[in-house]
């Protein structure tokens, strides 16, 4: 989409009351007076507790389960494994029908293919009877030999037809035309490792499940799609969608891992069994092996350009590890096969992205879901190629970046107002990143150095094979307060907020009287779900348009009511009042019960929204880090997050947003990495082995808004939830690369990875 | 803890010895804790739990004779701050103050990170470099008096028998003595130590003497570092053999974990944590 010549800069607009302004967030209260109950504090009379039992081994047949001394033990009810429960196969990421990726993952298995495979559950009236009836069940196990490197289990899924790694191609131009070497073209190659993370979010998995009059499976849930869940849960217990009802539940952090359907149709199929209410809370432990984890790739890259600083092609390979089954992965490749064609003017390029199951934790989302692996995989190749060209990593970027309103070459959504010319540029003036950056490391024991990077991401699903669309009823209330009836996901974010702010903005009430909903698949509307950085841009749309098309029919209702021309009534600060006669002036609330007598009809509406489009968001990191020589520990000393919001709707949650993007992208870059041994067992399932970026590794993150008005956002807003996340792994990566002068491309970089670098130099 | 399972409360040592005669192999005495929750032993099925921690004087930390001596139950965060350890056993404070979270240090004891013997505790090459002796209470009231680098059987196993608990640790005052602890994780703070390093030492007229310097994570005990201290005998500060020290440091980790994969690092980040232990040592003055 082209700019438009009637676009107003909000910055113009100087009556907003609550969009562009830090309003505090509507369900902080509750959260900092621990008025919101988790599903852990959650109780029911007659509740039944679920433990869960979790393969020892990453490959093995289950030979035998022996229950009898599980049953003995006072409080225990049943024990589920394979035999009793639905053979059904699934995929945790399908969340609409038709979509048919891979289904090779069942409730409990009897072939257990990673350390944290479910094979059994015991259900007592306690969590202390069935702890004890776990550890009494005997299992009898045939140990076989596991797969932990993708590219190993690339070679064995090949030897089975029916195991086949899937695979992806996207290109633009003719990459393969390119004549090196005859018109002084410089080829830089690189290949990158990228780990498997846990999501270390604060609550850990859990799940509710019980049956209501009506044979209606209800479950509560903290997940990101209320919708795709009841589609799993409907499935696998061929149960109609109408009476599978599943509840968004307070959410203490998610961050992608809750993402895909992983508890609720085995809680589901207990709770309908038993006719009970159960509960299912995992532990840190459990959460680490058994749920999901960011995918580890193998990337290589191979970028040619001119001798002065050109981006002719670029050909990127990635294998991404699924772990033990495909759930979401390919989508992950997929997705970053995408991001490639988004951020630099590349003439030619190739994609070509392999999924392949290891006998390890399954991956797949995790906040930026594959832009964190490919963004480092590729922009620690630009680095590079800086190295070989002998020229500042900035000036190299700002001759290939994406310009505004600039196409996708692949065919995909224009990239929209995208400014990442303007991120680099701002952002390195005010990092003085000219005087700081060197070529050359410094001496001493201490080693300081800068480096940066940029990146691209999504607004949601719009021009991919994924639907994108929600609905939304909205009603002001005889009061005057109004009510957004939508299927949403406070995943901690401000979603209910930044949509409140909408509504309010646009029907001109005061925020405290708007009331959004979560979403109940029973009472609210459809909503794809709090993924792809999709609900400020999509549902914020929604908001808006529906808000719009509320006040106009209270308008026109109004007008009919009042008997004033429509055009001489004006709605603002919740008061309806005629610009001719200064008298007439009545409140929301009155008129709307006015409406309601005089003319019988609800002043509100509902709208099925679509996105059509689907710009691209971008930033700009730029960090100094010190490493230590000796140790080998890499301090971060001074920060820059420059990000193309559009437009901020709440600047301060914009900026909780950044801040907490940048505390996980160090983790990507120095200390997280959920590690197997050779039998496959997690080396580090605790938060005490298991590295965090904690608060005194946290540097003073300086955050630069870009706001420059996305044309198909509301009010201009774009995404940055995900993005946030994005740049910080490879700026760290090239910092430290600098710094030091070395080339580690091998994530984490740990203390012992720095010092073999230089003990190779 | 089994559902069963009787809790006691100790108020003084009276009833802590009494406690310990009651006790049996499945009693379990525990302070802080910190190590016992996130491992779930007790869930296991103790017979008993004793809580130290209302014991009275045994968290006290005071100069008695010619010892500093520190309670068991006194936490690390007791320990970091308190003058008498930060003067006359500096290592022990340094390394107090590096354990854990600021929530464990709150909790954590001394005696439970000796009695866990765990090999990456940042207390124990602390203590063995300041010549610590632990005073383990019997159910007889009767005390025995073990050197602290005696007190480590094996990994995560200490030489304290089922109707024992150490009552207190007793550090002797030396004139002249200078000590310091530094170590590194995976991370700057609230890390488990890859390798520590404690050291002391009589600093008379800027000339080191009787070094004591102890290496921690590579075996079940601290490790001494012989030839670092023999670099160390009578050299003075201004004119310190630095290189030669760190190279017996590295030397020292080659000797002590010759095929272990992280050898390579080791033997590299012990000249680090060499470094800047010197430092501590000769910026003493300034410090105190």
């Amino acid at each position: 989409m082209k700019p438009s010549a009637e676009i107003v800069k909000i910055a113009d607009k100087p009556d907003l009351k609550y969009v562009g302004k830090n309003v505090t967030r509507i369900d902080a209260k509750e959260k900092v007076t621990a008025a919101i109950k988790y599903l852990d504090d959650f109780e029911m009379k007659g509740m039944l507790h679920v433990k869960l039992l979790l393969s020892p081994h990453a490959n093995a047949i289950v030979k035998s389960i022996d229950s009898k001394e599980t049953e003995a033990v006072p409080g225990v009810i049943k024990v589920y494994t394979w035999c009793n429960t639905p053979e059904i196969k699934y995929n945790s990421a399908v969340f609409y029908p038709g979509q048919n990726d891979l289904e090779d993952e069942k409730l409990f298995t009897d072939h257990p293919k990673y350390v944290g495979d479910r094979i059994a559950a015991v259900v007592a009236d306690s969590e202390e009877a069935a702890e004890e009836g776990l550890n009494r069940l005997k299992v009898l196990y045939e140990e076989l030999i596991p797969v932990i490197d993708p590219s190993e289990a690339v070679k064995k899924e090949c030897e089975t037809p029916s195991g086949k790694p899937l695979e992806i191609h996207l290109s633009c131009g003719q990459f393969e035309e390119i004549e090196c070497g005859t018109d002084g073209l410089i080829i830089v190659e690189d290949e990158v490792s990228t780990q498997k993370i846990h999501h270390a979010a604060l609550e850990p998995h859990s799940c509710v499940a019980y049956v209501e009059p009506g044979e209606i499976v209800t479950i509560l849930s903290p997940c990101q799609l209320i919708f795709g869940v009841r589609y799993i849960v409907s499935k696998v217990l061929n149960h109609p969608l109408s009476k599978v009802r599943i509840i968004k539940a307070p959410m203490g952090g998610t961050f992608g891992g809750k993402q895909e359907v992983i508890l609720e149709p085995i809680c589901a199929f207990i709770a309908k069994d038993l006719g009970r209410p159960v509960k299912l809370v995992l532990n840190r432990k459990e959460t680490i092996i058994s749920t999901r984890t960011r995918a580890a790739t193998k990337g290589k890259v191979r970028t040619i350009a001119t001798g002065d600083g050109r981006f002719v092609g670029r050909e990127v390979d990635v294998l991404t590890d699924a772990g033990a089954y495909m759930t979401g992965s390919h989508r992950v490749t997929t997705a970053m096969g995408k991001k490639l064609f988004r951020l630099y003017r590349i003439p030619s390029q190739t994609f070509h992205g392999t999924t392949v199951r290891t006998n390890t934790t399954p991956s797949g989302a995790c906040r930026g879901y594959g832009s964190p692996q490919i963004h480092t995989i590729t922009e620690i190749n630009v680095d590079h190629l800086a190295k070989r060209l002998k020229m500042d990593p900035v000036e190299l970027r700002l001759k290939n970046l994406v310009a505004p309103f600039d196409d996708d070459p692949t065919g995909g959504p224009s990239l929209g107002n995208a400014r990442i010319i303007e991120c680099v540029n701002r952002g390195a003036e005010a990092f003085n990143w000219k005087e700081r950056f060197s070529f050359t490391p410094k001496k001493g024991r201490y080693k300081r150095g800068v480096g940066m990077a940029c990146s691209t991401h999504s607004n949601g699903y719009a021009g991919s094979i994924y639907p994108d669309f929600t609905a939304m009823y909205m009603r002001i209330a005889e009061d005057g307060s109004v009510l957004v009836n939508a299927g949403l996901h406070e995943l901690g974010t401000g979603t209910l907020t930044v949509i409140a702010q909408i509504v309010a903005e646009v029907l001109d009430v005061d925020i405290n009287k708007v009331l959004v909903s979560e979403g109940d698949t029973l009472y609210t509307p459809y909503d794809v779900g709090c993924v792809a950085s999709r609900v400020t841009y999509v549902c914020g749309s929604c908001a808006k348009e529906l808000a719009e098309a509320v006040l106009d029919k209270f308008k026109r209702l109004s007008s009919i009511v009042l008997e004033i021309p429509y055009d001489d009534l004006q709605l603002a600060n919740g008061i309806v009042a005629s610009v001719s006669n200064p008298a007439i002036k009545l409140s929301y609330g009155t008129l709307i019960a006015r409406i309601g007598t005089i003319l019988q009809e609800e002043v509100g509406g509902y709208l099925s929204y679509r996105s059509v489009t689907n710009p691209g968001s971008y930033a700009a990191h730029f960090v100094e880090v010190e490493v230590d020589t000796l140790t080998g520990l890499t301090a971060i000393t001074d920060y820059l997050a420059v990000h193309d919001v559009g437009r901020a709707i709440n600047p301060r949650m914009v900026e909780g947003q950044i801040y907490g993007g940048v505390q996980m992208g160090i983790g990507m870059a120095l200390f997280e990495e959920l590690a197997y041994d050779s039998r496959g067992i997690p080396q580090n399932a605790s938060l005490s082995r298991y590295h965090v970026v904690n608060a005194p590794e946290m540097p003073q993150v300086k955050v630069m808004l870009i706001e420059e008005d996305e044309p198909t956002g509301p009010f201009g807003a774009k995404s940055v939830g995900e993005i946030a996340a994005v740049p910080v792994t490879p700026a760290i990566v090239n910092a430290v690369n600098w710094a030091i002068g070395v080339s580690i491309n091998v994530l984490p970089l740990t203390p012992s990875r720095i010092i073999s670098a230089l003990g190779a130099l | 803890m089994s559902i069963e399972a009787i809790s006691l409360m100790p108020k003084n040592k009276e009833e802590l010895v009494k406690c310990l005669s009651h006790a049996d192999e499945r009693t379990c005495f525990a302070a802080g804790c910190t190590d016992l929750i996130p491992s779930q032993s007790y869930l296991k099925g103790f017979s008993a739990f004793v809580d130290l921690t209302h014991v009275c004087n045994m968290n006290l930390i005071e100069i008695a004779e010619d010892c500093l001596v520190i309670g068991a139950t006194a936490t690390f965060a007791d320990i970091a701050k308190n003058p008498y350890v930060q003067s006359y056993a500096n290592a022990l404070a340094l390394a107090a103050s590096q354990v854990g979270s600021s929530q464990i240090r709150n909790r954590a004891t001394i005696g439970g990170n000796v009695a866990n013997a765990s090999p990456a505790a940042d207390s124990l090459p602390a203590l063995v470099s300041l010549d610590a002796t632990a005073e383990v209470l019997g159910c007889d009231e009767s005390s025995r008096m073990i050197p602290v680098m005696e007190m480590i059987k094996d990994i995560n196993v200490s030489v304290l028998r089922p109707r024992e608990v150490i009552w207190a640790f007793r550090i002797p005052l030396r004139p002249h003595v200078r000590s310091a602890f530094v170590k590194v994780g995976g991370r700057k703070r609230v890390t488990i130590s890859r390798l520590n390093l404690a050291m002391s030492v009589e600093v008379t007229r800027n000339r080191l003497k009787r070094a004591r310097i102890y290496l921690g994570t590579l075996g079940p005990r601290p490790l001494l570092a012989d030839k670092a201290c023999q670099v160390c005998e009578n050299a003075v500060l201004e004119s310190f053999p630095l290189d030669l020290f760190l190279d017996a440091l590295a030397d020292k980790v080659d000797e002590a974990i010759p095929t272990r994969p992280s050898r390579a690092y080791k033997r590299v980040a012990v000249r680090g944590l060499g470094q800047d232990i010197l430092n501590l040592i000769a910026s003493w003055e300034c410090l105190h």
